[in-house]
Parts: structure tokens; sequence; C-alpha cells
């Protein structure tokens, strides 16, 4: 777009300012990351800090990478997050579908106490679902990992929203065109609301991903950790090796960004027309 | 296919949203379900599909007795109002999927549809999305999608509503057109007049969930069987008056629309009293020995003059010719024509047309 006024130029400039700022304001802890990784163990802790490193130091990479069994850590992040997205997915998208299309008796009352499940801080069903899986003998198990995970309250709530706004119609063409519920479910449901779904799948790997603490309470051996305890490695009482820490977070990072570049398509493509006109 | 409707119902708790309704369409007949908005037409047009189930009474498609049939196995086609296509499809997909689910053969299954594009002029937007299709388009790739596994019933609801005027009446053409190439019994539900009277074989006028009147559409407008149809249909609104029969004759503020001879020519004695009266605004024509009232507006509406006038303090309209020179303020003499005076009596329903 060409403007000619004065006053429209100034505004785009103020506009583009501001969104330079804020972008380069978002993008500097990630730079600083990706800096601080490549310093010097000295250079790290230096007061001033230095901004551009002395040395680039890519061995940091390398010998982050055999401090802990990181490939047995990746492998084991990958499988856990892959599978609690996709049990996830599935748990929710049939939920949703309940909820949002079929009548059944206590519908409102599941629905209410599901949402009730929300208030509750997930702290305070660390220790309960602790007890849960000693019980169950599911310690040190991708089970104890996994299952716990695998029905989210607040993704079945967002795709019960989106599957509610599909108009009604579609539901009952689907029914006069032979279409039984879970093939309405799968070939048009699904289908029109995959940018939900993708952010869904997306918020739900990288929940999997990052996490920390309930991997390290139901696991105690080393080939079952995941990589986020690979960070806590760098750690001992002679002090903390933040650049080690940098590099492996830079490792670690790598594989999410993939994934989002690889789905960043459907969540930029915004809400796509509905089928209904008026 | 015949269709038969017995006695049917449905009820939302006390409120009836159709009411003992008794309806039957011979084969290949075009019927327009029309009323005002809650008058129960989408109702009974969702009924007859099977995705409202009645309260009470029974749908015959032919002999079988289909009321609790599911809408799959009717062997109906439906077109909603808004279309309901399925938008992350090709139009292509869209009229193929009703198909695919009745395990039809792929080939065969486009090959129908490519037939049925035809029929509804849609070739070369096959591989389109439906977003990618202006209105007009998008209701007709409904009404190939209703029609490629060959029902025997076409249900329409609201077909024309989200179309603009002008495409409003090509496509009105157009499904009546589409309705005789394939002789398919069709029923469709409009809340506009002019359009069901245009294409319909007849008209069911319903009110309150009543079918009000069945007929043909010029039987039906001459002869309305009650006030509201009688003010549901024509446009501009027909006249609605209270005058007094007298010994003299009908009586309006001194003016006498009608001697008690043409009365009682009708052919039903009226007894004195004051009665609701109708005249359609056509009805009123220019004369030399008529009744003399001023013109308080003129409207030019293109093919007519719409005339306002008052006779005491009742407000009418009459439709003259474009080519008549009047002004506001001026006088005109007019009568009502002959046999254009619908009488009704307390309870609505016509008692004499003079």
């Amino acid at each position: 777009m060409k403007s000619t006024k004065p006053s429209a130029i100034i505004a785009d400039i103020v506009k583009y300012v501001v969104l330079i700022a804020g972008a380069l304001f978002t993008l500097l802890p990630f730079v600083w990351m990706v800096l601080s990784s490549l310093k010097s163990a000295n250079e790290i802790v230096q007061i001033p800090p230095t901004m551009i490193p002395r040395k680039f130091m890519f061995s940091n990479y390398a010998e982050a990478w055999q401090e802990a069994p990181f490939p047995r850590y990746f492998l084991n992040t990958v499988f856990i997050a892959t599978v609690t997205t996709v049990g996830v997915l599935l748990t929710s998208i049939l939920s949703a579908f309940a909820f949002s299309r079929l009548d059944f008796p206590g519908k409102k009352i599941i629905f209410s106490l599901f949402m009730a499940t929300l208030m509750i801080p997930g702290e305070m069903l660390l220790i309960t679902n602790f007890i849960t899986i000693t019980k169950l003998k599911w310690i040190d198990t991708y089970k104890a990992m996994i299952v716990p995970w695998l029905a989210n309250v607040f993704y079945t709530y967002l795709l019960t929203q989106f599957f509610s706004s599909v108009p009604e119609a579609l539901y009952l063409a689907a029914k006069v065109d032979k279409c039984s519920d879970l093939k309405f479910l799968f070939k048009i449901m699904v289908p029109m609301n995959k940018n939900a779904i993708t952010t869904v799948a997306i918020l739900s790997f990288i929940g999997s991903w990052n996490s920390f603490l309930w991997p390290l309470l139901v696991t105690n051996s080393t080939n079952m950790r995941v990589l986020s305890h690979g960070l806590v490695r760098f750690q001992s009482e002679a002090g903390t090796k933040y650049q080690l820490v940098m590099a492996a977070s830079c490792i670690l990072v790598v594989p999410i960004i993939i994934v989002y570049l690889f789905l960043r398509k459907y969540i930029l493509e915004g809400m796509s027309y509905t089928g209904v006109k008026g | 296919m015949e269709i038969k409707i017995l006695n049917l119902t449905k009820a939302y708790g006390d409120f009836k949203a159709v009411d003992d309704m008794n309806l039957s369409v011979a084969d290949g007949e075009l019927i327009g379900l029309l009323g005002p908005s809650g008058c129960g037409k989408s109702t009974t047009l969702f009924m007859l599909a099977g995705l409202t189930e009645p309260t009470s009474g029974q749908i015959f498609f032919g002999d079988k007795d289909v009321t609790r049939v599911p809408p799959e196995d009717r062997e109906i086609g439906l077109v909603f109002q808004n279309y309901a296509l399925y938008p992350h499809m090709t139009v292509l997909d869209n009229i193929t999927f009703p198909l695919i689910n009745r395990k039809v053969k792929k080939a065969e299954a486009i090959e129908r549809a490519q037939e049925m594009a035809h029929l509804v002029q849609l070739d070369g937007l096959l591989n389109r999305k439906p977003s990618a299709l202006s209105g007009g388009q998008q209701q007709r790739v409904a009404i190939a999608r209703a029609l490629v596994k060959k029902p025997q019933v076409l249900l329409l609801d609201e077909p024309l509503s989200n179309l603009d005027a002008k495409l409003r009446v090509e496509t009105r053409e157009e499904i009546k057109r589409i309705q005789q190439e394939v002789k398919i019994t069709t029923l469709f539900v409009t809340h506009d007049q002019e359009e069901a009277m245009s294409i319909s074989n007849r008209i069911a006028v319903m009110n309150r969930g009543v079918v009000q009147q069945y007929d043909a559409p010029q039987a039906m407008y001459l002869n309305p069987i009650n006030s509201f149809v009688a003010q549901f249909l024509g446009m501009p609104q027909i006249n609605m008056f209270e005058a007094k029969v007298t010994g003299r004759g009908v009586e309006l503020n001194g003016v006498l629309l009608r001697t008690r001879e043409q009365l009682d020519a009708a052919g039903k004695k009226v007894a004195d009293g004051t009665y609701q009266m109708g005249v359609r605004p056509e009805s009123l024509e220019l004369c030399q020995d008529g009744f003399t009232v001023k013109a308080d507006s003129v409207r030019m509406t293109g093919r007519d003059l719409l005339i306002f006038f008052k006779i005491g303090t009742t407000e009418f309209r009459a439709l003259t010719h474009s080519d008549l020179q009047l002004r506001a303020g001026d006088d005109l003499c007019l009568r009502a024509r002959k046999n254009s005076l619908i009488i009704f009596d307390a309870d609505g329903s016509a008692l004499v047309k003079c």
C-alpha cells in the first residue's frame, strides 16, 4: 500500500519502530542464550558481561553433549512427547465432540466437573498422582510419564468451543448424506478445525518437551530421564557451568523450532471460511 | 413420489410448533410452504427430512410410513438455508460425499457428480473450494449435492433468502427448471409470498403451526380463505378496514362501496352489522361514477403508481398505471372492481366476495 499523506507516513514509521522494538525485546533472551553458549568459562562470569564472545567456543557443544547421555534423553523425550501428544489429541477431540454435538444424560454436570478441575493447581495433584503411580508400581516406566497426561481439560474445553462454533447445519447435512458421527468427526469436524487442533498439538508437545518435575519424580534410573534433566547435570558444588547449560539449551530448543516451522502454516492460516453464508 | 402428512404435530412443551397438520403432495409437484417466521414451516420440513422427530402423526412417502425412518434412509435431498457445504472440500468432493458414504465406486461417483454439475451449470468449477464461489454458485452446489444420490423427494429450506434480489429471481427460475428436468417431488420453505407464488404448483400458507390454506397460487390469491391469507399474499398489502353492512349495502364513512343488490347477488345473505373487509390495491380502479377521494401522497414504483388516500380515518392504497398524471392533493374518482371486496366474519374467515 502506498500512503501519500505525511501523517500516514509518520504513523507507519511509529508502527514499525514499535514492532521492531517488540521483536528485538522478545528475541534478546534467545540471542543471549546462543551467544553465551559460545563463551568460555571465564568470559561468561565476567563483570561487566560481554555481548559478543571474544573467542567462539564451539567446543562447548561437544562438551555439553558428552556431559550427560543426551542421545538417550533425546529419545525418551521425543517418545514421551509424541505419544502424549497423539493421545491427548485423541481424547480431547473425542470428548470435545461429545460435549459439543451429542446429547447424553448428565452432559452439563460432567462438563461443569471437568471445568472445576481447572481450578485445582497442578502442584496439588503431584502428590496424589505420585501415590497412584507408586501403587500401580509404575515408577521408572514410560507409562508413568505418559498416562497421567493423556487427558487434558483445557484442551478439551478449547476444542469444545471450536467444535461448537461449527454450524449445526453441517452436522445435519452430513446426517442426511449418510455420514456416521465418527465419520463426521474425522472427515469434517477435524479438517475444519485443523488450526485449533494443530495449536493444541504444539502446546501439548512443547509442554511435554519442557516438563521437568514430574519425570524427575517418577523416574530413578538414568535411562528413563529426559532432556530437561540433562541441564541439571551442569550444576555441581563447584558452581554451574553456565556456558554448557546454554549450549545444551540451544541443542534442546532445536527440535521445538523444527516442529514449529513445520506446523507454522496451520497456525498462521487463521480461521478459515466456515462453510455457511450469512 | 407422493407425500402424505397425517395429523402431524410437533410440540415443544406447551408450544405447538406444528399443530395437527394434514397435507398431501402429488408426484412431481413443487410445493411452497409459506408463512411468517415461527409459523412452523421449517419444523415441518425438518420432520419430512427426519431431522426433527414428530410428537405425533405420520408421514408417508408413497405407501411407506417413514415417520420413524432415519434421514439417511428416506431418499431425500435436503438443501439448507445457509447451504451447509463442507468448506475444506472441493465442489467435486462435496457433491460426491453422499455417494461415497453410500459405497458408490469412486469412478461412478465422479461421473454422476459431473452429470449433476452439468445440470446445475457448474461445469468447470468442480475443483474450487466453496469459499471461491459466489452465493448463487454455492446454492447450486448444495442442490447438486442434494440431487446426486437420486432422491425421491427434494426439500429446500429458504433456498433463496441468502441471495441478492436479482439473483433471487434468476435462481428461483433455475430451481423450477431443475425440478422439472429431474421431475422430483419438491417442497420448499419460504417467507416470501412472491417467491412462493411464482414457482409453486401449490402453496400451503401456515400460521402458528396450522395450515391456513392449501391451494394453487392464483386460486389462493383471488379467494383467500381468511384474513390472514388475504393479508399475507400480495404486495402492496390488501387494504383491510371495518365497514358496515346496512339495508343500503356496504358503507364506509358515508361511502357506499356496494349496494344491497350487489351484495345479495354474491349469493350469500349477509346480516346487518360491522364487518372486517378487504380490497386489494389493484382492485381499486379509476372511473366516472364512483366515490371521490383526495390523494394524500403518490409513489412511483416503475410499473405502477401507488396512491395513498383516506376514507374517513381509514387509510387505503390504490395501484394504478404509471402513466396517470396525479399529484398529492388532487381529487380522484375510484370504485372497487366487481367481485373484489372480501367480507370476513368475526373469526376472520372469508364470508363472501362481491
